[in-house]
């Protein structure tokens, strides 16, 4: 029991300190000549547009191309494709540099500190270079500079777009955040608080989904028919060890797969669209089933952990609200000490829409392992979008029976 | 002599009346108006209509037909002219251009050469040649070369007219450079305009 208790405070020290990652994009805000709202329900949950946008290759479905209001610099005119392979294919760089920083800092009260009131101001600077590099080609990196001088290149990858001229496939190649993540802190996650299931560590140092991983993803998405949800599947192999290089030779493998039923369709619509719509945007009423599943092998804390995360998720948006669940279990198995934990994880989160600047949320996550050393933890928060690329929030952890360090904390976030 | 006088006056009115049976409908000056829609890409601009052939018909090359190069651009960027036609390449542009294509219509290399030179080349088959330039990567041209002189440039709005063409059945064609062309049979009768409209994708 204490030792469980020594590794969840031990978890928790490292994650409060962990950088928080770039979550909108205001390079292509600038691209676009539009208002985060475009894509965005509230920075940095995407709507079903956005969603729409990532899946192809950052670029607004069916005509990306009529919507850019700075033109990108076409690095050899498109006729020089006909003169491949005696020249070299063209390309292309944006008009403007696509650059986007962040900066966000933070008030946390944590009564069993002793700073009982930290301002962490800042909390964190990011810069976040995004775009598309001609055809068929896009590119992430996302440097953060937190609190203590740390410096951390979160993710850097490079992704070949559309490779049969549909986003029904995609690779990713570097150091990216998993599609196995249902819920990503990327793309979903509104509060400053993680899910408890994306970032909780079964053993000290072990594995988490909350860590980037190095490696390849194919991916790919396909809208439904009638233009209406659709399927997206991933596969990945990493290294799962993080920004660290690998410390054994197996890699980790991991899939996703899920169907959308109803709403806006998961790669866009194969019309065109003719307004980036402003209002209203959040509502895509739709059921999303998916299962992902993470198997791994990695040296923690000099022990050899098999491991596997394997579990379902649904996604429902009704309206104004969006209920998310996300179930699955874990295994860690060191075979050199014969010693098996499993632990099953549960997150329950809502959102309601009261406002377009305005989004109530309130989460339920929970970790069950044996009956002494379960995690419940209950969020509730409120997202005030002071401005489009200006948001206040507020989020309340409350551990239930002594699970955790119950804390609230209240963020000023800024992208430009 | 009084045989040939007949046989020359016949075939001459024979073939005055061929002639005469193929160009009124010509002359009828029938319309054709339609929109080009284009997916994918900002607009139209820079889009071709045009009427492919007409069998048993052949037009005169298309005069003073000019692709100059000014501030590291081709001008004009779409080039119509029917097959046959001798077009001039002059530098008019303070430093050295190279004028090539790779296209099969018209393979050819014109080479590096300076400002005041023209150089020129003869598009003697139907199709589509993409011109450009082994010194600046990013100049680019096209020239159409159709097998009628029935064409017209869309601008951005895509909106286009071919005035006084001939009746009868033939195929237009529509072409934008990056999307894929597109081919339509139409009847067109004397005095009824006729609508088409065209949809390019990528």
């Amino acid at each position: 029991m204490r030792r469980w208790l020594t590794v969840t405070c031990l978890a928790g020290l490292v994650l409060a300190f962990w950088p928080r990652g770039a979550e909108a994009i205001p390079a292509f805000a600038r691209r676009y000549q539009t208002s985060c709202t475009t894509c965005h329900v509230l920075i940095p949950k995407l709507n079903a547009f956005g969603i729409a946008f990532r899946n192809n290759g950052y670029r607004i479905p069916a005509n990306d191309e009529k919507f850019v209001k700075t033109p990108d610099v076409q690095l050899g005119a498109p006729a020089w494709k006909r003169v491949w392979p005696d020249a070299v294919w063209p390309g292309g760089i944006p008009g403007i540099p696509p650059i986007a920083i962040r900066i966000f800092s933070d008030v946390v009260i944590n009564p069993s500190t002793t700073s009982k009131v930290n301002f962490i101001f800042p909390n964190e600077f990011e810069i976040l270079a995004v775009g598309t590099a001609g055809d068929h080609i896009s590119y992430l990196g996302e440097l953060e500079i937190t609190t203590g001088d740390r410096v951390d290149l979160a993710r850097a990858f490079i992704q070949f777009d559309q490779i049969f001229g549909s986003p029904v496939a995609n690779l990713v190649v570097g150091r990216f955040e998993p599609r196995a993540v249902p819920f990503s802190r990327f793309h979903r996650r509104l509060t400053p608080s993680d899910f408890l299931a994306t970032e909780f560590r079964n053993v000290s140092e072990g594995f988490d989904f909350k860590t980037r991983q190095a490696g390849f993803e194919f991916w790919g998405a396909k809208t439904g028919s009638n233009n209406k949800g659709g399927v997206e599947y991933a596969a990945g192999i990493v290294n799962g060890n993080g920004p660290f290089a690998d410390n054994n030779t197996s890699k980790d493998l991991y899939y996703r797969l899920s169907y959308k039923v109803g709403g806006f369709g998961v790669a866009g619509s194969t019309e065109e669209t003719e307004e980036l719509k402003q209002s209203n945007n959040w509502r895509d009423n739709s059921i999303r089933l998916g299962t992902s599943g993470y198997f791994g092998k990695g040296q923690f804390a000099g022990k050899l952990d098999e491991f596997y995360r394997v579990g379902g998720d649904v996604d429902i948006f009704l309206r104004d609200l969006n209920v998310s669940t996300w179930v699955f279990m874990g295994r860690d198995d060191f075979t050199a000490t014969k010693t098996v934990t499993d632990f099953t994880a549960v997150a329950v989160e809502a959102n309601y829409v009261a406002k377009p600047w305005l989004i109530g949320v309130l989460r339920y996550d929970a970790v069950f392992r044996d009956k002494d050393a379960d995690i419940k933890r209950v969020v509730p928060a409120v997202v005030i979008a002071i401005r489009a690329n200006v948001r206040l929030v507020a989020d309340w952890e409350v551990f239930l029976k002594n699970s955790g360090d119950t804390r609230a904390r209240v963020r000023v976030d800024l992208l430009f | 002599m009084k045989i040939f006088i007949c046989a020359g006056l016949l075939a001459g009115v024979l073939g005055a009346g061929g002639a005469i049976g193929l160009e009124q409908p010509g002359r009828a000056g029938a319309t054709i108006s339609g929109k080009v829609t284009c997916r994918g890409v900002r607009d139209c601009n820079g889009a071709v209509v045009f009427i492919e052939s007409l069998p048993g018909r052949s037009f005169p090359p298309s005069p003073n037909a000019v692709m100059d190069q000014v501030n590291l651009t081709f001008t004009p960027h779409v080039l119509t002219v029917v097959v046959g036609t001798k077009v001039s390449f002059p530098n008019s542009d303070e430093v050295r251009h190279n004028v090539f294509s790779p296209s099969p219509v018209k393979r050819f290399n014109l080479g590096t050469y300076p400002k005041g030179v023209s150089k020129f080349v003869v598009f003697d088959k139907p199709g589509i040649a993409e011109l450009l330039c082994n010194v600046h990567a990013e100049m680019s041209a096209y020239v159409v070369v159709t097998e009628t002189p029935h064409s017209v440039l869309v601008g951005k709005e895509g909106t286009y007219v071919l005035k006084d063409v001939p009746t009868g059945t033939y195929v237009v064609r529509a072409w934008r450079e990056e999307l894929k062309d597109q081919r339509q049979q139409v009847t067109v009768s004397a005095g009824a305009p006729r609508t088409v409209n065209f949809e390019l994708r990528r």
